[in-house]
């Protein structure tokens, strides 16, 4: 750990200030830093987990055609061929502009807030009497949860593209409340597809939508969820290609998706490797999150996957009233199939219609999850679990009265299985949660499940 | 192994109908019927639909039909065993005229690509249209559907470009489909700044970047549009127009009976 202090000291000498930020993006100081860093962990471990970490990182996907392993892809009617090859095409540019970059880092920093804190969460470890667990508070981004990571870098694609008109698909509620966000921010027209079932349980975001001059368009078909709110988005994208940008809410859909919303949201696990260095001098030993379509979760452990297994890396999707009834953990319990331009793991029957997923939380209710995660699954990179309504519903409680935290019921999910495993774990390992957003949405589920 | 219904139809130098009907569509036991009502009424070939839960390329309308008919019991299993007993003329006269399955990819891979491709051969289709398999996701499967004979017909859009174009027309094995609007199915309206002369234009520079015949198919619901989109393309789809003319059957036999009078007005 002096090691470590010296050595980042020394450089910041020699290139200035910042410097800390400047490095991390040049792998091969990323790397020195990292061997000084984990020095201290290397002591107990055996001769071939310094190779894995001395190693540089072989992770890359997805590759050309948007394959994450087997998964992934563009499965869409020619319709789409053209939007999705414009898209991708818009993206790289943005991605090599420095000035795009900049506009980003800027308005994440003065406008979301970032970098959200890393927060010792003492009362919640003292409770379970284990491991130091620390919150990454992404519940406190301006409009109460990760989304706008999202929606704000997407936005800027879209006013890069000259679209003047923009949609969304939701479920929650928390990433159209993003995109109305960025859309009135930046004065474009905005269409939000919601569910009818979702409108109804979550009336405050609806709400919000409306304030921000987003026109919420109920979704009648099918189960009334996030699902065919997805669809219809992708069919509103489809009858109209030139003017509309549609600006998916996760880590889900065809290529180039999956991969332009992991890089938006990966500044959370940015981000957190920087802080847990500058807190605790050495990485954590788990890091969790919750999955839907896990966009909290990638972004959180996209820049951890170098470290694996020496930091575990664990999602948690949600098992609603349980794995044998019904739930929506497509990764523990699916099929690969394709839905929504991808192939990935889908819970469906045996003559591949999709079945409806279930859980407390909207969030988490989609029938499908990104092919990035069934990918990682795969490599065995992360590992994948799942909480249920019931346990998610007793982590929201005990992290309101231990921390004063009131959380999404998606994030009490992982909050869930952090304390689980914190009582396993000796005193001086790390956890981090990611703390995806806040719970207010939920307020009238919570109200209506704790009888208060 | 005997010649395949569509590539042996299309030697013949006939501009062709074709029908799109979602089975089961809007009661229990009408596919028989209907198909046989389409046949004697003068459908060239007839696609039929696999409903998927999930149709993220069609309108309201057969949305609302693939529903019905996973509702009515459809899965690809049952498709395939209507399909059959339509050759044998089990419950109907024999069904003679081409057939095309076309639907989402999802129930073929969970059916299983190998099994599917040997079981609808045996069935008695003749070809398969997947609108979420464009050429770039199909190689393999493609060539596997060709091992079996089977007619794999891939789509063309109005902002498909040229060499696209070319490209589609090589993998297609014996006629593309273009769309006649770049929108999800049943759409009539054209894309803004898109005019009637313009669709014309997509149609002339199709033909002069393929080789093999194309159909063209989305919003066409009367005599008139057919035979626009004659002078242009090699055959005209009719499918939403269809499903809603017989949506108000109450039995199998007036669903024939709706398809049957609608599609007369057609020829």
């Amino acid at each position: 750990m002096d090691c470590c202090k010296l050595f980042t000291e020394w450089l910041s000498a020699v290139f200035g200030c910042d410097i800390l930020e400047e490095i991390i993006k040049y792998n091969f100081y990323c790397r020195m830093i990292r061997y000084f860093l984990t020095i201290r962990a290397l002591q107990p471990a055996a001769a071939t987990t310094r190779i894995q970490l001395m190693s540089p990182s072989t992770y890359s996907a997805p590759d050309h055609a948007g394959k994450f392993g087997e998964f992934g892809g563009k499965f869409i009617p020619e319709t789409l061929v053209q939007n999705a090859a414009a898209l991708e095409e818009a993206y790289i540019q943005a991605k090599n502009d420095p000035k795009f970059q900049q506009t980003l880092d800027r308005l994440l920093a003065d406008y979301v807030g970032r970098p959200t804190p890393l927060y010792h969460a003492e009362g919640l470890s003292a409770k379970c009497g284990g491991a130091r667990i620390y919150l990454k508070r992404e519940d406190l981004c301006h409009t109460g949860a990760h989304k706008i990571n999202n929606a704000l870098g997407q936005v800027l694609l879209a006013r890069r593209m000259n679209r003047k008109r923009v949609i969304a698909e939701t479920g929650a509620g928390q990433h159209g409340v993003a995109t109305a966000t960025v859309c009135a921010l930046f004065n474009l027209e905005c269409v939000v597809y919601m569910g009818e079932e979702d409108i109804r349980r979550q009336a405050p975001n609806v709400a919000r939508m409306k304030l921000l001059g987003a026109e919420v368009r109920p979704v009648t078909s099918g189960s009334r969820t996030l699902k065919d709110a997805t669809s219809e988005a992708i069919r509103d994208w489809m009858n109209n290609p030139e003017e509309t940008f549609y600006i998916i809410g996760s880590v889900v859909g065809m290529h180039p998706y999956p991969m332009i919303v992991r890089d938006f949201q990966a500044v959370i696990g940015r981000e957190t490797r920087r802080q847990i260095l500058e807190q605790e001098g050495h990485l954590p030993d788990l890091i969790t999150a919750c999955i839907g379509g896990g966009s909290n979760a990638v972004g959180m452990f996209y820049e951890f996957l170098s470290d694996t297994p020496t930091v575990e890396l664990v999602g948690v999707e949600a098992a609603g009233e349980g794995l044998e009834g019904r739930h929506a953990a497509s990764l523990t319990m699916g099929s690969p199939g394709v839905l929504h331009g991808a192939m990935t793991k889908l819970l469906q029957n045996e003559d591949g219609q999709i079945q409806e997923a279930h859980s407390i939380s909207a969030g988490l209710d989609y029938p499908g999850v990104g092919p990035e995660h069934c990918h990682l699954q795969e490599l065995g990179l992360v590992s994948y679990t799942s909480a249920t309504d019931i346990e998610a519903l007793g982590a929201l409680k005990t992290l309101a009265e231990t921390e004063g935290i009131i959380c999404a019921l998606e994030s009490a999910h992982a909050i869930h299985y952090a304390i689980q495993r914190a009582s396993t774990m000796p005193k001086e390992a790390i956890i981090i949660v990611n703390l995806s957003g806040r719970g207010d949405k939920d307020m009238e589920t919570i109200m209506k499940e704790l009888n208060l | 192994m005997t010649e395949n219904r569509i590539t042996a139809l299309l030697r013949q130098d006939k501009k062709l109908l074709l029908a799109y009907y979602m089975p089961e569509f809007p009661v229990a036991g009408a596919t028989l019927p209907v198909l046989e009502a389409l046949q004697e009424s003068g459908a060239d070939i007839i696609e039929l639909g696999i409903p998927f839960s999930d149709p993220v390329g069609d309108g309201p309308v057969i949305q609302e039909a693939a529903h019905r008919s996973i509702a009515n019991g459809v899965s690809l299993h049952r498709l395939l065993d209507i399909v059959g007993r339509a050759r044998r003329g089990e419950g109907c006269r024999k069904i003679t005229v081409p057939i095309l399955l076309m639907g989402y990819c999802n129930p073929l891979i969970a059916y299983g690509g190998d099994c599917f491709l040997t079981d609808a051969t045996e069935a008695g289709v003749d070809g398969l249209l997947l609108p979420d398999l464009p050429p770039e996701e199909a190689g393999e499967f493609l060539e596997r559907a060709k091992a079996f004979s089977m007619t794999v017909v891939f789509l063309i859009s109005p902002v498909t470009p040229p060499e696209r174009i070319e490209m589609i027309d090589g993998m297609s094995t014996d006629f593309s489909y273009c769309l006649a609007v770049n929108a999800t199915t049943g759409t009539a309206k054209l894309s803004e700044g898109d005019t009637e002369a313009s669709v014309d234009e997509y149609l002339k520079r199709v033909r002069r970047h393929t080789k093999k015949k194309f159909v063209v198919g989305f919003g066409i619901k009367d005599r008139e549009r057919v035979e626009h989109m004659w002078r242009f393309a090699d055959g005209a789809v009719v499918g939403t127009a269809l499903l809603q003319n017989i949506a108000s059957a109450g039995t199998p036999q007036e669903a024939a009976r709706l398809a049957g009078e609608f599609w007369r007005t057609l020829r």
